[in-house]
C-alpha cells in the first residue's frame, strides 16, 4: 500500500491538477471534514473491505470520498449529499441494483447525467462488455484488481477532461440498452454460476474428503482403542500370571539343578569306580606276573594304567568345570598377590623345577570369590609351568595393568607359545593346541578359567606366538573393586631364583 | 566272604558293592597284613542286618563289633547314609568306627557324613597306587592306631 500513496511523477502532466501523490493527508477524515478544492469520489461496491481499501487509498491520494454499497444507496447519496460529487467508481454485480444500472440512471438523471462514471471490477472485458458500456454511458472500465496509481490516473482523467458523455454517447434506446445490459448480465450471471459449481464441486468434494478422513481416523481410532484394550489385559494377565510364572521357572530351575546334580554325582561314581578297576587290576597283573612278562609286556601295562589315570583326571575335571556352573559366588576382599603366590607354591616342587625367574609384581586387592579365583591362578599358573618345561631359561611375571578403570591381570612365560590363528580355541573345553606328546594335558583348564572369569563379569585374552611365549589376560568386572587396603605394604616382586 | 568262627573277633567289616573295588580294598589290606578277620558284605540292608542281628544274620551276637566299618556310599537296597543313619541312632552300633571309602568327592556327601558321625571320609582315588596308600592308611591307623572302646 506504501507505493500507492506516494507515487509521484513530475513528468506526468496531470500531476499538478489533482493533489495526487502528496503524502500529507495521510490518516486525514475527508467523511468529516470535506476539504475544499478536492475532488469528491463517491465509491459504490457491495464489499466493505473493497470499499475500505478504496477508501483508504483513494483518501491517501487526496480525494474527499463517500461510499455506498449499492446503486440504490449510491443514488440517494447523490440526492442528498450537500456537497458537490465530481465522480463516481463502481463495481459492477451488486444486490438492489448493478453498476450498469447505476450508469443508467445517471446518464438519464437531469442533474447528474454528466457526472464521470468509472466501472472497476473483475469481471470480465469483452467486445460486448464495451458496447454496454458504451451504450450506458460508462466513462471508463477498469479491471479490478488495478494498480493503485492507475485508479488514481483514470480518475484524473476523467476529472480533467469531463467531456459531456452526450458528446461521444448517443443514448441509445431503452430496449436496446436493456437488451444489451441483459446479454451482459447473463454472461456475467453463467460465468458467476460456473464458478459457484466449481466452488461447489470442491467444496462436495473437500466435504467428502474430509467425511472418508473422518471415517478412516475414527476406524484407526477403534483399532488403536482396541489394540490398547487387548495389550492392556495382556499386560493385566501377565502381571496376574506372573508370579505363578517366576514360580513355576524357579521350581523347574531347581530342578533341573538337581538334576544336574544327581548327573554329576552318578558322573562322578560310575565313571571312576571303572577306572579304578583298569589301573587296580592292571597293577595287580603286573604284581603278580610281571616275572613274566617282558619289557615290552610290561610298557604296555605302564600304557593301559597311565590312560587309566588320564581318564580319572578328564573326569575330575569336567566335574569341577560343571560344579562351577552350580556354584554361587561369595565375593569377599582378597589380596590377589597372596592368592598368586599360593598358587604357584602350591604347583608340585618337582613339576614347577625348571622355572628359573618367577616375579609375581604387587597385585591389587578384589573383591571376588577367592576359591575361584585361586582356581584361575593356579591353572594359569600350572600352564605357565608346563609349557616352559622345554625352557633353557624358564621365566614367568604375573602382573596388573590398569584398563579402562579396571584391573588386568596377567602372567606371562616365555615358553612354547601358542599359534594365534587358534586363539579362539584356547578357552573351549577339550580344545587343545599341542598334542598330548609334547605337553599333557585334559583341555579343561582354559574353559575352566574363563568361565570363573565370566561369573565375574569379567573377560578373557590371551597373546602369543610358537616358540615364544604366551601371555594371558584377564579383568575383573567394577563389581570386582575393592576399597579394602593391604594392611601391610604390598608384597615386592618375588623372586625364585634356584 | 571269609568263613568267621565264633572265636574270632571281626576286625574290618567292608561294605562294598562293586566286586572290583572290594577286591582291590582287600588285596591292600592283605598285603599290610590288616585283612586277617575281614567280613565283605555287598549291600546296605545285608550291612543292617548283620549289625543288628536280624534276617539272615539272626541270632549273631551282637556285642561283637568290627574294629572299623569301611564303608561305601553308593549301595543297592539301602544308601550308605541311611546306614550310617540307623547305626548311630542304635546303641549297640553307636560307637563303631566308620571310614567312608566312595568315589564322590560331592561337597553335600561329605557334610552329610560328617553330619551322622562318621570318623574318617575317604575319596577313592583313580590311581590304584594312591588308593592303596589310603586304604592301608586308614585300615592301619583303625586296627593298629586306634583304641576302640569296646
Amino acid at each position: 500500500m506504501s507505493s500507492a500513496y506516494s507515487i509521484s511523477d513530475p513528468m506526468d502532466p496531470f500531476d499538478s491538477s489533482p493533489p495526487i501523490g502528496s503524502p500529507k493527508s495521510l490518516g486525514s477524515s475527508p467523511d468529516c471534514e470535506p476539504a475544499a478544492g478536492r475532488p469528491t469520489v463517491l465509491i459504490v461496491d457491495d464489499v466493505a473491505m473493497n470499499r475500505k481499501l478504496l477508501r483508504l487509498f483513494l483518501e491517501s491520494a487526496q480525494f474527499n470520498v463517500l461510499d455506498a454499497a449499492d446503486g440504490v444507496e449510491a443514488l440517494e447519496i447523490l440526492e442528498s449529499h450537500p456537497g458537490p460529487i465530481d465522480v463516481i467508481i463502481s463495481d459492477i454485480l451488486m444486490p438492489k441494483m448493478d453498476g450498469y444500472q447505476l450508469c443508467n440512471r445517471i446518464r438519464k438523471h437531469p442533474k447528474f447525467n454528466q457526472l464521470p462514471f468509472i466501472l472497476y471490477s473483475s469481471t470480465f472485458e469483452s467486445p460486448s462488455n464495451d458496447q454496454l458500456c458504451l451504450a450506458v454511458g460508462v466513462s471508463r472500465f477498469l479491471a479490478k484488481p488495478a494498480p493503485p496509481e492507475e485508479i488514481v490516473r483514470a480518475l484524473t482523467e476523467v476529472l480533467r477532461k469531463p467531456k459531456p458523455p452526450a458528446a461521444n454517447w448517443v443514448p441509445a434506446n431503452d430496449t436496446a440498452v436493456l437488451k444489451e445490459y441483459n446479454q451482459a448480465l447473463v454472461r456475467k450471471l453463467e460465468e458467476k454460476n460456473h464458478e459457484l459449481k466449481e466452488t461447489v464441486a470442491h467444496l462436495n468434494q473437500a466435504k467428502l474428503d474430509l467425511h472418508t478422513y473422518n471415517l478412516e481416523l475414527e476406524e484407526r481410532v477403534r483399532e488403536r482403542t482396541e489394540e490398547l484394550i487387548a495389550l492392556n489385559q495382556k499386560v493385566t494377565l501377565l502381571n496376574a500370571t506372573l508370579e505363578e510364572r517366576v514360580l513355576d521357572r524357579t521350581s523347574e530351575l531347581q530342578a533341573a539343578n538337581r538334576e544336574l546334580e544327581s548327573f554329576a554325582y552318578s558322573v562322578s561314581h560310575d565313571l571312576r569306580a571303572p577306572l579304578r578297576g583298569i589301573d587296580g587290576f592292571a597293577r595287580m597283573l603286573l604284581e603278580d606276573y610281571g616275572s613274566v612278562l617282558d619289557a615290552e609286556g610290561k610298557r604296555l601295562i605302564g600304557v593301559v594304567c597311565g590312560e587309566a589315570k588320564r581318564m580319572g583326571k578328564l573326569v575330575d575335571e569336567l566335574l569341577s568345570f560343571s560344579r562351577l556352573a552350580r556354584q554361587e559366588t561369595r565375593r569377599l576382599d582378597c589380596d590377589m598377590t597372596l592368592l598368586a603366590r599360593c598358587a604357584f607354591e602350591q604347583i608340585p616342587a618337582q613339576t614347577r623345577g625348571h622355572i628359573q625367574s618367577l616375579k609375581i609384581n604387587p597385585l591389587p586387592w578384589v573383591r571376588v570369590d577367592s576359591s575361584m579365583i585361586r582356581l584361575v591362578w593356579t591353572h594359569l599358573l600350572t600352564n605357565a609351568v608346563k609349557f616352559t618345561a622345554h625352557q633353557p631359561a624358564a621365566s614367568i611375571e604375573v602382573g596388573a595393568l590398569a584398563e579402562d578403570g579396571f584391573h588386568c591381570f596377567f602372567v606371562k612365560d616365555n615358553g612354547a607359545g601358542f599359534d594365534p590363528r587358534y586363539k579362539h580355541k584356547l578357552f573351549c573345553v577339550f580344545q587343545r593346541l599341542h598334542s598330548e606328546a609334547e605337553f599333557e594335558g585334559t583341555g579343561v583348564g582354559l574353559a575352566l578359567v574363563h568361565r570363573i572369569i565370566t561369573r565375574h563379569g569379567g573377560t578373557m585374552r590371551a597373546e602369543g606366538k610358537p616358540g615364544h611365549g604366551a601371555t594371558f589376560f584377564f579383568t575383573l568386572s567394577a563389581a570386582a573393586l575393592s576399597n579394602a587396603e593391604p594392611s601391610l605394604p604390598l608384597f615386592s616382586a618375588i623372586s625364585n631364583e634356584p | 566272604m571269609n568263613p568267621i568262627t565264633p572265636e574270632s573277633r571281626v576286625e574290618v567289616l567292608l561294605i562294598e558293592d562293586s566286586p572290583r573295588d572290594a577286591e582291590l580294598t582287600k588285596r591292600t589290606l592283605k598285603k599290610h597284613h590288616l585283612a586277617n578277620n575281614l567280613i565283605h558284605l555287598t549291600d546296605g540292608q545285608q550291612a543292617l542286618d548283620w549289625l543288628m542281628g536280624e534276617g539272615e544274620y539272626g541270632g549273631r551276637d551282637t556285642n561283637h563289633c568290627p574294629k572299623v566299618m569301611l564303608l561305601d556310599l553308593k549301595l543297592p537296597k539301602v544308601d550308605g547314609l541311611e546306614v550310617l543313619r540307623a547305626m548311630r541312632s542304635d546303641d549297640r552300633t553307636r560307637s563303631i568306627p566308620v571310614v567312608i571309602l566312595t568315589s564322590s568327592r560331592e561337597e553335600l556327601d561329605v557334610i552329610q557324613s560328617y553330619e551322622l558321625g562318621v570318623n574318617s571320609y575317604i575319596v577313592k582315588p583313580v590311581d590304584f597306587e594312591k588308593f592303596s596308600a589310603a586304604v592301608a592308611e586308614a585300615g592301619h591307623y583303625w586296627l593298629l592306631v586306634n583304641h576302640p572302646p569296646i
